[in-house]
């Protein structure tokens, strides 16, 4: 025995369960625009089209969460009133919106079918912008050496391959009508998700230190459930699986995973004292915060789901009609 | 306009430019000779008792958040040669020389002063709650009221109206010394020069600048611990609502 603490205190986590929503959320965002411009080149602009979709959706969700996470969210302007390049979150307040203003007008643009050249820049944009929200994600919490979960090769590898798996996922949950299209993507989320099957052991069987830390505050439960619901049964349903019914459970577990590791490692990390003076209490599943976070980010998905079907059906053709449309053109 | 900062590094008194700044000032953080002090503080544990008067003393003097503290002093049972002893262990910031707590900051809301003290800008702090993240010492918070990091300042409305800070004046056994470590007569330097001093997580590469005497090497780094205190609380459940409710 080293020592027993017979008097500390008791401590709120900094990042509530709406950080665990949003990191799940824009995650997924940035892998289903990546699986649209590949799925474009690979195999044209209307197979692409759910996966954009999908992109879209998550894109105008993401930022809730985020602004709710923050304790003072009036205050967002203050990211942009100043520069702050050594803080990865600044970065991030500026990639975000990035990413989510080109993958909207990218959506636009292939919506109505006109715009052909600013849509290969936008797509452009929304692949770079993306790619550097997957880097701001893993980089924001890897850099943090006083939380040992985060800190080290492990983490942001395997956060950064559950958010492809559970982008591709989220784009099987929608259904896509072409089938080779379908192939690929359940392809990518086996590779995906094996691959960080592969990445979760590695980090926590080869060094006994992080499996110690993470088993402290993690039960065997919790990262048997990542391991085994949230990885091996979403590569082997999309591996082995047949139809779209199939393939819909591979993405519905694949997000799951996503959510459960984001969950266990976001709570575990928050949990551990680095100081083992302060009690931190994980957030209970069926906590006011937890329910508010997931209920909120739901609900923020749902209406920016009405948002852009009723841009793909009504605002979309309207303005594909251009000048063509009204009386005048009626009349020639 | 005199901003919050301005106000909190003392530039007021430098730049204002009226008679009263011109006037000889009593804080403590213009010395007569000139020079930029550096504070630090020293925890000399042989006299610490545990009674954490520093605890509320910091409270009551900086208006903390029920359940929240800037201070506290945790007290550990350890094993000696002599049976089992308590070590009690002063906490607070360390205002480090090398603070990974401001870095991290996307809003510029946490700074250092010229005279060592970590700050935050509460006026422009969004809570992100990423410097708490990034604190190795764990003395940083949200506090529930503004939704703002909080943190030990040092008590720098004290040292501007030349006090010592709340915890200092407080402490009954004299534990606490608080001084200039770039002024060779002060307190904290003479006590530096004679004793075998240590810090908190030297591995972390903070360059803390709070020092004790008489830490227990078991105490320095992460301290392995079993269920005292934590365990009698989760049993007992959750803590009662702190929140204070006026009588209608």
């Amino acid at each position: 025995m080293t020592g027993i603490d017979l008097v500390s205190v008791d401590q709120d986590f900094a990042w509530r369960p709406w950080a665990v929503a949003y990191f799940l959320v824009i995650g997924a965002a940035v892998a289903a625009a990546l699986a649209a411009q590949a799925l474009r080149v690979l195999r044209g602009a209307a197979a692409a089209r759910p996966a954009l979709r999908v992109a879209a959706v998550l894109a105008l969700s993401a930022p809730l969460p985020l602004l709710a996470d923050l304790h003072q969210p009036a205050r967002f302007l203050n990211f942009y009133l100043g520069a702050a390049p050594s803080s990865v979150m600044w970065w991030g307040a500026w990639l975000l919106p990035a990413f989510v203003a080109t993958t909207l007008l990218a959506t636009l643009a292939d919506a109505t079918g006109r715009w052909a050249g600013a849509g290969r820049v936008l797509r452009l944009g929304m692949v770079g912008s993306g790619l550097g929200v997957l880097t701001y994600t893993a980089g924001e919490t890897a850099i943090v050496a006083a939380r040992p979960l985060w800190h080290n090769a492990g983490f942001p590898v395997v956060l950064t391959l559950t958010a492809l798996a559970s982008g591709a996922g989220a784009v099987l949950i929608a259904g896509v009508p072409d089938r080779a299209g379908a192939r690929l993507l359940r392809m990518a989320l086996a590779g995906s998700a094996g691959a960080g099957l592969v990445a979760l052991g590695l980090w926590l069987l080869a060094d006994p230190d992080m499996a110690r830390l993470a088993l402290a505050d993690m039960p065997v439960v919790v990262l048997g459930h990542v391991a085994a619901l949230g990885l091996a049964l979403p590569a082997l349903l999309a591996l082995f699986g047949r139809g779209a019914l199939s393939a819909r459970f591979a993405g519905v577990a694949a997000v799951w995973g996503a959510l459960a590791f984001r969950w266990a490692l976001f709570t575990g990390a928050q949990a551990q004292s680095r100081v083992e003076t302060a009690t931190y209490t994980p957030p209970a599943l069926a906590d006011p915060a937890t329910l508010q976070s997931l209920t909120g980010t739901a609900g923020m998905i749902a209406l920016a789901a009405v948002l852009v079907a009723v841009l793909d059906l009504y605002l979309a053709p309207a303005l594909r009609r251009g000048p063509q449309a009204g009386p005048r053109a009626d009349k020639a | 306009m005199t901003t919050r900062r301005d106000f909190l590094t003392g530039a007021v008194a430098q730049n204002g430019g009226t008679e009263a700044a011109q006037a000889p000032s009593p804080s403590l953080r213009l010395p007569a000779d000139g020079h930029t002090p550096r504070w630090a503080m020293v925890m000399d544990l042989r006299k610490c008792i545990g009674c954490q008067a520093c605890t509320v003393a910091c409270a009551m003097e900086n208006n903390v958040y029920e359940g929240s503290y800037r201070t506290h002093v945790p007290v550990y049972e350890i094993e000696t040669e002599f049976g089992p002893v308590p070590a009690m262990l002063p906490r607070m910031c360390n205002h480090c020389e090398n603070p990974p707590c401001i870095p991290v900051c996307p809003v510029n809301a946490t700074f250092q002063t010229e005279d060592g003290i970590v700050l935050v800008d509460q006026d422009v702090c969004v809570g992100c709650g990423y410097c708490v993240q990034a604190c190795p010492y764990e003395a940083r918070h949200l506090d529930h009221d503004s939704g703002t990091a909080d943190k030990c300042t040092f008590c720098v409305q004290r040292l501007d109206a030349g006090l010592l800070p709340a915890c200092v004046e407080t402490c009954v056994g004299g534990a606490r010394v608080f001084g200039d470590i770039r002024d060779p007569a002060s307190a904290v330097s003479r006590l530096l020069a004679e004793h075998d001093t240590r810090n908190l997580k030297p591995e972390a590469g903070t360059r803390p600048q709070v020092y004790y005497i008489g830490l227990d090497d078991r105490l320095v780094s992460e301290v392995e611990i079993e269920a005292g205190a934590r365990a009698l609380r989760q049993a007992a459940g959750p803590a009662p609502d702190t929140t204070h409710h006026e009588e209608a």
